[in-house]
């Protein structure tokens, strides 16, 4: 039966049984945060104008904006296993994820996503859209109970406007102007509770996000290191992989460079790629085939 | 006939090595790596029997067929039998109508069957994982002596 | 470890059943071609995912023509890993190597179900990982000479392979570099 491997599934089971600890999961421990903006262009009106003449606005209509952002540790237990992962997930151009939780959970699944979505963009042959990607992810976490532990962010823009949805790893889903998740959701909610209003600029919803996820880096343990901000408008997504460096490892004063002959080394073997051939014989084989007698 | 959307709850309570096909006949209930290969045996994956008492494999492996349950139960309900029962017709002309060997890389459903289940435009961890790598791959003449029910 | 144009990959020689040494030449590094996979965790495991993907790695040879390049191997492990998602391999591995095409040092580290860590500086698995994990943070630094890596990484897992009970009795130590591997055993405590 294709699918996922089960048959260790009783073998560790027993292991686990007679007191071999469980190998720890990669989580991502994280603070991920999405929001909507209306990019600071926006004229909203409700008439149309009366004349084609009048239509000379000096900005069209734009949707509104999102984005997403997200901090870059990885933890094993109280263990920093990364410090500069990359949470932010491609998954179609306009589309991105970001991911909390088990880590291979959500690159595992972001990446199935991707490839679904784009090979149902290639047989209806229409771009993308975002609630079929969230309801797609949805629809796999759903079958899968809760065991793939993926907490995702999507936000993206389709012709149908600009989306944010939040996907739980049982497959319930949320849509809202500002979402966070991840273990410093509630320090990043609070800076978005406080600060967030539709009227905001680029640079402006950039900043509100950043400082959200700064919120999760220096209040949540689970959280840390960089701050990655992807921003996705109609026109083109821009990943801002470590736009905030707040916690750069401080240069060393001095090298701790060990002499040389330091350890006592009892055997020592050098195979050169020049010499492999005291290894291995590599012969050219002479071509037979004009040799060979065809019927003709 | 229920609209079942999801498989029922059939978590196993006790787990069984001892009726594989693959131990040894003087040593029943172990694997035998030596006849079997390192996975599960072709016929054994094919005929869905579960490798784990792990709750979420029963539940895997019927999921494809509790979904096209259902899908059939609501044509039924909207169309009258005839529909389910064409459907289910061409899908069986589909099916013998190809043979691959499992030496091939059979066992995995053809372009035309998932076209007809509408599953041309998906790909899930089914497509991904496809479990033929480590698998013995059994004779030609022993999966047609299975297949003729010779054996 | 990453250096200055070389990687070195190093692992301790212990088999053990919980307190009990079964071996001290049960060496945890294969060598694949160019890249070298680190595997620690249960002995078994090891034994099984590491003739795994010498059978993946000869296949990709053979329908390739040529030998898996360090991240193609990652992602091989990352996606041989997570298959077994529910029923995972307790192995946590490492592979190292250098580029075939730019000569770049590649390294990278999973967890067991196949999650990667790519790293610019070090990986380390195992036991002694704690111990490991502050050690080489504390030693390691940017462009090192094959030489001084060498002394590096050797001085990182003596160390802390002294702090862990579980690991030790003496390490095998490559340094991979563009011309030539070498690979030296270390003189280890045998207690």
């Amino acid at each position: 039966m294709p699918g996922f491997d089960f048959s260790n599934y009783n073998r560790n089971a027993a292991l686990h049984a007679q007191g071999m600890p469980l190998p720890k999961a990669t989580s991502t421990g994280t603070t991920i945060v999405g929001c909507i903006f209306d990019g600071g262009v926006v004229v909203r009106f409700s008439a149309i104008p009366l004349r084609p003449s009048m239509n000379l606005f000096p900005h069209p209509i734009k949707p509104p904006l999102s984005m997403i952002a997200a901090d870059t540790r990885a933890t094993s237990g109280p263990i920093v296993a990364d410090k500069n992962c990359e949470k932010l997930h491609y998954i179609a151009p306009q589309i991105w994820c970001a991911g909390a939780g088990t880590a291979a959970d959500t690159e595992f699944t972001t990446a199935l996503i991707s490839s679904q979505l784009e090979l149902h963009a290639m047989s209806t042959g229409r771009k993308p859209r975002v609630v079929t990607c969230m309801t797609m992810l949805k629809q796999h976490l759903f079958r899968y109970q809760g065991h793939i532990g993926a907490y995702l962010v999507v936000a993206g823009v389709d012709p149908t406007g600009t989306h944010l949805f939040t996907v739980h790893a049982h497959g319930s889903t949320d849509k809202l102007p500002y979402v966070t998740m991840g273990s410093g959701s509630l320090a990043a909610m609070s800076v978005f509770e406080s600060k967030w209003k539709a009227e905001l600029t680029q640079e402006e919803a950039v900043e509100l996000a950043s400082e959200a996820i700064l919120a999760g880096i220096w209040n949540d343990l689970g959280s840390g290191s960089n701050v990655d901000v992807a921003v996705i408008t109609p026109e083109k997504t821009t990943l801002k992989r470590n736009l905030i460096k707040p916690n750069e490892k401080v240069p060393k004063q001095q090298s701790y460079k060990f002499a040389r002959g330091t350890t006592a080394v009892l055997n020592e073997k050098i195979i050169k790629k020049s010499e492999i051939g005291r290894y291995v014989s590599v012969q050219e084989v002479p071509l037979e085939s004009d040799k060979m007698e065809v019927d003709s | 006939m229920s609209l079942r959307i999801v498989p029922e709850n059939s978590k196993a309570t006790s787990f069984s090595h001892t009726n594989r096909t693959t131990s040894a006949p003087s040593a029943p209930g172990v694997h035998d790596t030596l006849r079997h290969g390192v996975a599960q045996s072709p016929f054994d994956a094919a005929a869905g029997k579960p490798s784990s008492a792990h709750p979420l494999e029963a539940r895997l492996k019927s999921w494809e067929a509790t979904q096209e349950a259902l899908r059939m139960e609501t044509l039924r309900r909207t169309y009258g039998i005839a529909e389910p029962v064409r459907r289910g017709m061409e899908l069986k002309i589909v099916r013998d109508g190809e043979w691959r060997p499992l030496a091939l890389g059979g066992g995995l459903p053809s372009v035309h069957e998932d076209i007809l289940k509408g599953r041309d435009d998906m790909i899930s961890w089914e497509d991904v994982y496809t479990g033929d790598e480590m698998r013995g791959v059994p004779g030609v003449h022993d999966e047609m002596e299975r297949k003729l029910k010779m054996q | 470890m990453v250096g200055k144009d070389c990687v070195a990959i190093a692992c301790d020689l212990r088999l053990g059943m919980q307190a009990l040494t079964i071996s001290n030449n049960f060496p945890k590094v294969f060598q694949y071609g160019d890249v070298f996979l680190g595997l620690t965790g249960l002995a078994t495991d090891v034994n099984t995912v590491s003739d795994l993907f010498r059978y993946k790695t000869n296949m990709y040879r053979l329908r390739e023509e040529r030998s898996i390049a360090p991240r193609t191997m990652a992602n091989l492990v990352s996606s041989s890993l997570y298959e077994r998602r529910f029923g995972p391999y307790f192995v946590s591995p490492v592979v190292a190597g250098l580029d075939p095409k730019t000569s770049k040092p590649f390294i990278c580290g999973f967890d067991s179900i196949g999650c990667i860590d790519f790293a610019k500086d070090f990986i380390v698995s195992g036991t002694a990982s704690d111990q490991l994990f502050g050690i080489c943070e504390g030693l390691w630094e940017a462009d090192l000479e094959p030489d001084d890596l060498f002394e590096t990484i050797s001085q990182a897992l003596l160390n802390a392979t002294d702090r862990d009970a579980l690991s030790g009795w003496g390490a095998h130590v490559y340094i991979i570099e563009k011309d030539k591997v070498t690979k030296r055993l270390l003189k280890g405590r045998q207690d």
